[in-house]
C-alpha cells in the first residue's frame, strides 16, 4: 500500500497531458486549482495506515491474499459492501468533500463481474485480463478513474446515428496487438490526479453500435490521451485561502474531460469488444455500485455541513429557537435516511456469478434518488439558518487590510463569545459546500434522477403488488399461500 | 506489559476515540507499551468502537476491554468518565 506522500510522489512521475485556463499544465501536483483534490485523494491513502480507520480502510485481496487499500478491493461479502458504505462516510467526515476514488473502485468491480459473464457466453478471456489488471492496481495501489459518461451529443440518438461518430468512445482500428480508440469521457472525477482510467460504455446498445461496445483501461499519460480540467464555482478563490471555505480539500472531485485522440490499447487491457448485449449489464452494474455510495460519502460530507450549520446557529445566538432546532432535526433526518438506505443496499447485497458482491438495486437507487433531492433541501436549510452574510461577505484581502479588516470583524461579529473570524470562516465553508458545483454532483453523478426512477419501476414488481391488492379485497386471483 | 489498541473503522463515531485512548494512556504506568496491528503478544486488548454497534473485529483468545460508544461491557457512562472506567477494568485484572 502507498502512503499519501508516496501517492503524491507517484503523480510527479506521470506525464499526463492536461490543459486548464488556456494552457498546458506541466506541474499538476503543485497547481493550486488541482492541489486540494490531490490532498483529498492522499488522505484515502493515509487512512490505510491510521489505526483509527484501518478496520475500514484495509481489505484482503481475493486475488493475492495481500493487504490492500480498500479502494482497490473486489467486494467479497456483504460485510465488504457494508464496510464500503461506512468507509466512505468516515472519509467524508474528514474531507467535507468528494475524495474521488470510489468511481474507479466501482468500475473495477463492474468490469470484473461482466467480463466473467461475457467469457461464459463467448469463451473469451476478458475476465483473466480483468483479474490481472485489478492485481496490478492493487499491488501498485493506483488511483483509477471510472470512465463511463460519454459526451453523447443528441441524447435521442444511439451512438451509430450521431452526426459526429466520436461523441461516444469507439474503436477506429483493430490491430494484431490491440485497438485504436477515439472519443471522450466527460466529467471524469479525479482524472487530473489519477494514474489510470477504466473505460466502460455509457448506454445500452444494439448490434449496430458494435464498435462502441468497448471497455478498456489505459494509463492517463498514454500518448493520444489528453485532459481538459473543468472550472468550478468560485475556483479563482483557490489562489487564496480563507475564501475557499475548505482550503485543504476543495469542492467536489476536480472533474476533467478525458479525450482519446486515436490512443492505442493493447489487447491485455481490453475487457469488452463488440459484445453489445452486455453493454446494458455493464452500465447497470456500475450505476448500481456507484449509487450506493451517495448515501455514504455524501452522508459524511453532510455531517460536516450539519455541524457547520449548528455552529452558525451558536455563533448567531439562535440555538435555542424551536424552528432552528426543528430545521437541524430535518437535516439529520434526511442525512441518516440516505445513509440507512446505503447500508441497506450493502446488507442486502448478493453474489454475482463472478463471485463478487453487488448492492441491492432498489436500495442503491433509492439512495441516489434521495440525494438528488435531500442534498438540495439540506443546503436550503443551511442557508436559512446561516443567514444572508454568506452571500455578501467581503473578501479575505479586505479582512487582511489594516483599514477594512477591523471594521469587517466588528460588523460581522455574532455571539460575543465567538471570534468574528470563526464566524466568517464557518460562513465561507457553508457557502462553498452548498454552492453550484457541489450540488450538481449530487444531481447527476452516478446518473440523472430519471435513470434511478426507471430502475425503481422495473424492480418494483407491480404485477405482484396488484395480486396482493386483489387478494386483500377478495377479487378472484390465485391465492397467496 | 503490552496493551493492544484496536479501533473500529470510525464511520460515524459518537465518542472521540483518539482522545479516550490518550486519556487512558496518560493514566497507565510508563512501562506499558502499545500495539496497534499485531495483538499476539498483548496481555490485554482495548477495543475502541465509536458507537454501540461495536463492529470492530475482536482479536480472539485475548483479554478484552470493550468500549462501544459511551458504553463499556454494555454499561453506559458519560464520555468524560470512560477513561477512568477503562482504567478500573484494567486494574481489576
Ligand atoms: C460532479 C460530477 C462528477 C461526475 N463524475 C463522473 C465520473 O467520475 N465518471 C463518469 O463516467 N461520469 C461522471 N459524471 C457524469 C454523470 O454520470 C452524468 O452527468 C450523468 O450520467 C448525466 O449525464 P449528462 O451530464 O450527460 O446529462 P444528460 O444525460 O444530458 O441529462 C440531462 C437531462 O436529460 C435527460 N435525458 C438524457 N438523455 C435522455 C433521453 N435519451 N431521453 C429522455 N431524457 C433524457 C436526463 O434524465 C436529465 O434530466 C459526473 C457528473 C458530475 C456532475
Amino acid at each position: 500500500m502507498k502512503t499519501g506522500q508516496e501517492y503524491i510522489d507517484s503523480l510527479r512521475q506521470l506525464k499526463t497531458e492536461l490543459y486548464f485556463m488556456g494552457e498546458r499544465i506541466e506541474n499538476i501536483v503543485d497547481n493550486p486549482y488541482i492541489r486540494p483534490h490531490i490532498n483529498t485523494a492522499a488522505l484515502t491513502y493515509d487512512m490505510a495506515f491510521d489505526p483509527e480507520f484501518m478496520d475500514l480502510a484495509v481489505a484482503t485481496s481475493n486475488l493475492t491474499g495481500e493487504k490492500i487499500n480498500r479502494f482497490t478491493h473486489i467486494q467479497q461479502s456483504k460485510d465488504d459492501m457494508v464496510k464500503k458504505s461506512k468507509f466512505l462516510r468516515a472519509i467524508g467526515q474528514k474531507t467535507g468533500t468528494c475524495f474521488q476514488r470510489c468511481v474507479g473502485w466501482d468500475a473495477m468491480n463492474s468490469v470484473y463481474s461482466v467480463s466473467f459473464e461475457i467469457d461464459k457466453k463467448y469463451g473469451t478471456n476478458y475476465h483473466a485480463r480483468a483479474c490481472d489488471y485489478v492485481k496490478y492496481i492493487q499491488q501498485n495501489d493506483l488511483m483509477v478513474v471510472g470512465g463511463m459518461t460519454d459526451p453523447k451529443g443528441d441524447r435521442g440518438l444511439p451512438p451509430h446515428k450521431q452526426p459526429d461518430p466520436d461523441l461516444f468512445v469507439h474503436v477506429v482500428e483493430t490491430r494484431e496487438d490491440g485497438i485504436i480508440v477515439r472519443g471522450a469521457k466527460a466529467h471524469q472525477t479525479g482524472a487530473a490526479n489519477s494514474h489510470e482510467i477504466l473505460v466502460m460504455p455509457t448506454v445500452a446498445m444494439k448490434p449496430e453500435d458494435k464498435e462502441y461496445a468497448v471497455s478498456f483501461a489505459l494509463p492517463l499519460d498514454t500518448p493520444g490521451v489528453m485532459l481538459i480540467f473543468g472550472r468550478q464555482t468560485n475556483d479563482e478563490r483557490k489562489l487564496g485561502t480563507l475564501d475557499q471555505g475548505n482550503p485543504t480539500y476543495g469542492v467536489v472531485g476536480g472533474e476533467a474531460l478525458v479525450v482519446f485522440n486515436d490512443a492505442f490499447v493493447p489487447w491485455e487491457r481490453v475487457f469488452m469488444f463488440g459484445e453489445t448485449e452486455f453493454v446494458g449489464m455493464m452500465v447497470e452494474r456500475f450505476a448500481t455500485y456507484h449509487r450506493q455510495n451517495y448515501g455514504a460519502c455524501k452522508a459524511g460530507v453532510i455531517d460536516v455541513l450539519i455541524g457547520a450549520t449548528a455552529l452558525m446557529a451558536d455563533y448567531n445566538g439562535v440555538t435555542k429557537a424551536s424552528h432552528i432546532k426543528d430545521k437541524i432535526i430535518e437535516m439529520v433526518l434526511m442525512n441518516e435516511t440516505m445513509h440507512a438506505s446505503s447500508l441497506a443496499a450493502g446488507y442486502e447485497s448478493r453474489a454475482l456469478p463472478a463471485g463478487n458482491y453487488y448492492p441491492h438495486t432498489t436500495y442503491a437507487n433509492i439512495t441516489k434518488q434521495n440525494i438528488t433531492r435531500y442534498h438540495y433541501e439540506i443546503c436550503r436549510l443551511a442557508h436559512d439558518i446561516t443567514g444572508g452574510f454568506i452571500a455578501t461577505l467581503p473578501s479575505e484581502k479586505d479582512l487582511e487590510d489594516p483599514v477594512t479588516g477591523p471594521i469587517i470583524k466588528k460588523y460581522f461579529q455574532g455571539n460575543a463569545n465567538v471570534p468574528a473570524m470563526d464566524r466568517i470562516k464557518m460562513g465561507r465553508l457553508i457557502e462553498n459546500a452548498t454552492g453550484g458545483t457541489s450540488l450538481v454532483e449530487s444531481m447527476h453523478g452516478a446518473g440523472s434522477p430519471q435513470a434511478q426512477r426507471v430502475m425503481l419501476l422495473r424492480d418494483a414488481n407491480l404485477e405482484r403488488l396488484k395480486e396482493l391488492a386483489k387478494n386483500v379485497c377478495g377479487i378472484d386471483c390465485e391465492k397467496e399461500e | 506489559m503490552k496493551i493492544g489498541i484496536k479501533y473500529c473503522g470510525g464511520c460515524n463515531p459518537v465518542i472521540n476515540r483518539k482522545r479516550l485512548v490518550k486519556q487512558v494512556m496518560q493514566q497507565l504506568p510508563d512501562d506499558v507499551s502499545y500495539e496497534y496491528f499485531d495483538f499476539n503478544d498483548c496481555d490485554v486488548v482495548l477495543v475502541v468502537n465509536g458507537c454501540s454497534i461495536a463492529c470492530a473485529e475482536v482479536p480472539s483468545g485475548k483479554d478484552i476491554i470493550m468500549v462501544a460508544g459511551p458504553t463499556i461491557d454494555g454499561w453506559e457512562y458519560p464520555e468524560d468518565k470512560l477513561a477512568d472506567k477503562v482504567i478500573e477494568k484494567w486494574s481489576a485484572r
